[in-house]
């Protein structure tokens, strides 16, 4: 009796599986209708108040709790936002600030649901977030609440959001924060982060003072996220950067990063700490001679050439490829180096040739690009 | 003791046996196909809920491609890493002394120059032949002729060529979707502490790509290349994503996985010495990982497709089964130290009894239950009624969740599904349990005979060129 139970309940399973594979087929099938009829729904909803804004008056308030009750339900607000894209951007952008209150309520509403749905809130704040530059203070305000005790995406998005707002005091709270949860072991991609914040929307010069303002509360792996975005952002900070570079109780990743500055944006205060790194035989230390190696390329002089050449000579393999790049970008002639850096070293020798042949290569690159454009 | 007794005994224990084993195996089926097909339902709904990195975060990827005698589709291959939605990688040509024109066909297809391209040799391989390069394309295409050493051996060569932080290692004769690498980096952005991910392979026989996209998609138009569409989806595609729920995927296909380059060099890369290198670096890397007390995950990326030729000859199956069960077995012995190890985990106590009884064991425990039953049957022991009814529901249980794992891959992608295609999944996913599984069962029992000789040695099967337009 027991096996027969057995068997009937795994039957029962199959019965199951069967009937969840047809109702799901037949709901999906359904799908893109129930979408375009909630659509005309949203729009329908959306147009007195659309009529009124075009007819130079505010929205009524009735009008404004009729939106907010249905915009609380996430497959309305994916429908809005696919009737937002429907209208040309003059007008979505014009219903957006007439109604711009509403998406600080709803901001409170979402924070309570479940995080998926508050993470597709963030985003469609993201999106649409500079046309409701008038709430944007209050709005980024309650949405800095989802980076907290959240999942990545709720927090990427209300990152996202923030940064279309345009808010940098409210911005630099939130970095902070998530500082304080990576500390916690909910750390953050410093790739997703630095992109992030170059899609900011606001003042950027005020941005990056108050990063600096505030930098030493970050720990090192979130310095160094502050660091890449303001290399990519700014030219302006060479001041701030040289003490990193300088400094040798300072984090490696951080004066990695200031090399990197000052290769981007030379300072002739940075070379002769350049120079030192590509020059310290130290092999532990590698890392900073292989960055410098390339950086020096921004710094033409005979110091540098010499720098490099005996740079040539490294057993790292990083290094001497660095080094080999540079001389060429400051105009050297491998033929020449060959001779002369690479003079009884095999190793140097054979980088030097391959870079030889590897501009070959791009040169030929180059001119089937120019065939093609003929 | 009677014979006889001694017989009732046996049966009476074997009895037991099994029903464990069975009510093991089918909770194990039913668990990973609904946490598998919830977790593809669950991700799409996320992913229209914008739950998902939406920019380009671009990670640099190298991708290395073992090729040996892969004339007929590495050209295909090539180009359709060339034609993937992703800004900063480069294509490592990987030639393992080919006795055909694979090496003469890139060369000559993507016009490449030979270069003397120093090697940071940091894992051991053999010695190049020539290196050729070229920066006509998209992306930098290097290809390393080297000297016949093995897959694995290639691979290392393509790991020491390489000048990315992460490596993709692809099969020579598989298509990458054109978001493939897109999606799979995505794991990586979204835990830092992530060493590896696999990626899903889907039997491309009978769907129709372009540009790296799928355009059409039909059931394959050979059987046996349709059963193992329904075989991909139930055994690999939802059992993986269950393991990835506690970081216990101790398999990440030779097809498509990515790896951080650093760690794997660390951990010795692949082994030369095992058939099934894909497998035994992935076990490594878990016990590199917690023998340093490195924090890490190994994930799983169901949305980044690779698109892999089927056997469609069921002697190139055979062949292709019984290398699985060789690596299997090896990668299994050489890391025996996790069985019922605490220090591992889940990856002990799940992930590696799960390959151990229902993997590596499972062929002969069905030579034993066949063997069982005809001694019942002698001893009239047993009664054939239930036994039809039993055989009959373990079909069509194992059917059913087939083709919720099939019906779950085909609602959450989007795919349209002709209705004949329909009929014919449902068909033949009780074929496959009920015959195609049996012939695969003494494949693989038959597999370790003699294995040692085929060491080093790249496995064959019939290749048709790829119709990648």
């Amino acid at each position: 009796m027991g096996s027969e139970i057995l068997i009937y309940g795994y039957g029962l399973v199959c019965l199951s599986m069967l009937a969840f594979n047809i109702i799901y087929s037949v709901w999906l099938r359904s799908g893109p209708r129930r979408g375009a009829r909630r659509v005309d729904r949203v729009a329908a909803a959306a147009g007195p108040g659309l009529a009124a804004l075009e007819s130079g008056s505010a929205p009524d308030s009735a009008h404004l709790t009729r939106m907010e009750a249905l915009l609380a339900r996430v497959n309305n607000l994916l429908a809005f936002d696919e009737y937002l894209q429907s209208l040309p951007a003059e007008r979505a952008g014009a219903y957006l600030d007439g109604t711009a209150p509403i998406f600080t309520r709803l901001a409170g509403t979402y924070l309570r649901r479940e995080e998926t749905q508050g993470a597709y809130f963030c985003h469609f704040i993201a999106k649409w977030g500079r046309y409701l530059g008038r709430e944007s203070r209050q709005l980024a305000a309650v949405i800095s609440g989802f980076t907290h005790d959240r999942g990545l995406y709720s927090r990427v998005n209300a990152l996202r959001a923030i940064c279309a707002l345009g808010e940098a005091e409210i911005l630099m709270d939130t970095l902070l924060s998530m500082n304080q949860a990576a500390e916690e072991g909910i750390p953050i991609h410093e790739k997703i982060a630095v992109e992030t914040l170059m899609a900011f929307n606001g003042d950027y010069e005020h941005l990056i003072s108050l990063i600096w303002e505030r930098f030493e509360r970050f720990r090192p792996a979130a310095q160094r996220m502050l660091l890449d975005y303001i290399r990519f952002r700014s030219g302006g900070c060479r001041d701030e950067f040289l003490p990193i570079l300088l400094d040798s109780r300072r984090d490696k990743e951080l004066r990695l990063s200031a090399i990197r500055y000052f290769g981007r944006y030379p300072d002739e205060r940075a070379r002769a700490a350049l120079l030192a790194f590509v020059s310290d035989p130290d092999q532990a230390r590698w890392e900073y001679a292989a960055i410098s190696a390339s950086s020096l390329a921004a710094y033409p002089g005979d110091d540098t050439v010499d720098a490099l050449s005996g740079a040539m000579h490294s057993p790292n393999w990083y290094v001497r490829y660095n080094s080999a790049s540079s001389l060429e970008r400051l105009g050297f002639s491998y033929e020449d180096l060959l001779g002369k850096a690479a003079f009884g070293d095999r190793y140097a020798r054979e980088m030097l040739t391959y870079r030889l042949e590897t501009r070959r290569l791009n040169a030929e690159r180059e001119k089937s690009k120019e065939v093609v454009g003929a | 003791m009677s014979a006889r007794d001694f017989v009732l005994n046996f049966l009476l224990a074997a009895e037991g046996f099994f029903i464990l084993y069975m009510i093991g195996y089918a909770s194990f089926l039913f668990l990973s196909v609904t946490v598998g097909s919830s977790e593809l339902y669950a991700a799409k709904r996320r992913n229209t809920l914008k739950n998902e990195l939406q920019d380009d975060y671009y990670l640099p990827v190298s991708i290395i491609v073992p090729a040996h005698n892969e004339g007929v589709t590495i050209e295909a291959t090539i180009r359709s890493l060339l034609a993937l939605e992703y800004n900063l990688y480069e294509i490592i040509v990987v030639d393992d002394g080919s006795t055909d024109d694979t090496a003469e066909i890139v060369r000559r297809e993507f016009n490449m120059f030979r270069v003397d391209r120093p090697i940071q040799r940091r894992i051991a391989c053999q010695p190049e032949k020539a290196i050729y390069e070229t920066r006509e394309w998209k992306v930098p295409i290097v290809l390393v002729s080297k000297q016949n050493g093995g897959k694995a051996d290639a691979l290392n060569m393509g790991i020491n060529v390489c000048n990315y932080p992460y490596f993709l290692c692809i099969d020579a004769d598989s298509v990458l979707q054109y978001d493939s690498l897109d999606k799979i980096v995505r794991p990586i952005l979204e835990d830092p502490s992530t060493v590896a991910v696999g990626g899903a392979v889907r039997p491309c026989n009978g769907a129709t790509i372009e540009n790296g996209r799928v355009t059409r998609y039909r059931m394959p138009r050979n059987l046996l290349a349709s059963m193992q569409v329904l075989e991909y989806d139930r055994s690999f595609l939802a059992s993986r994503i269950l393991f990835d729920k506690f970081n216990g995927n101790i398999i990440i296909s030779g097809a498509f996985g990515l790896f951080m380059k650093n760690l794997v060099i660390a951990a010795g890369g692949y082994d030369h010495d095992t058939m099934g290198e894909d497998m035994e670096l992935v076990v490594k890397l878990h016990v590199f990982c917690r023998e340093t007390g490195r924090p890490y995950r190994i994930r799983y990326a169901p949305d980044a497709v690779c698109w892999t030729q089927v056997p469609e000859k069921l002697a190139d199956l055979c062949k292709q089964r019984r290398r699985w069960h060789i690596g299997l077995f090896q990668s299994m012995m050489k890391h025996r130290q996790i069985l019922a190890n605490p220090k591992y985990g889940a990856v002990s106590f799940v992930s590696y009894l799960y390959f151990l009884l229902y993997e590596l064991f499972s062929p002969y425990i069905e030579v034993l239950g066949i063997f069982t039953t005809l001694l019942a049957f002698a001893v009239d022991l047993i009664n054939v009624p239930f036994m039809l009814l039993f055989f009959g529901i373990y079909v069509v249980y194992t059917a059913m969740l087939s083709l919720t794992a099939f019906f779950a891959r085909i609602h959450t992608v989007d795919m349209k599904l002709y209705f004949s295609d329909m009929l014919k999944a449902v068909g033949l996913c009780a074929v496959e349990v009920s015959c195609l599984r049996f012939i695969m069962a003494w494949v693989r029992i038959t597999a370790l005979i003699g294995y040692r000789k085929k060491k080093n040695t790249w496995g064959r099967i019939e290749r048709k060129t790829i119709e990648f337009k």
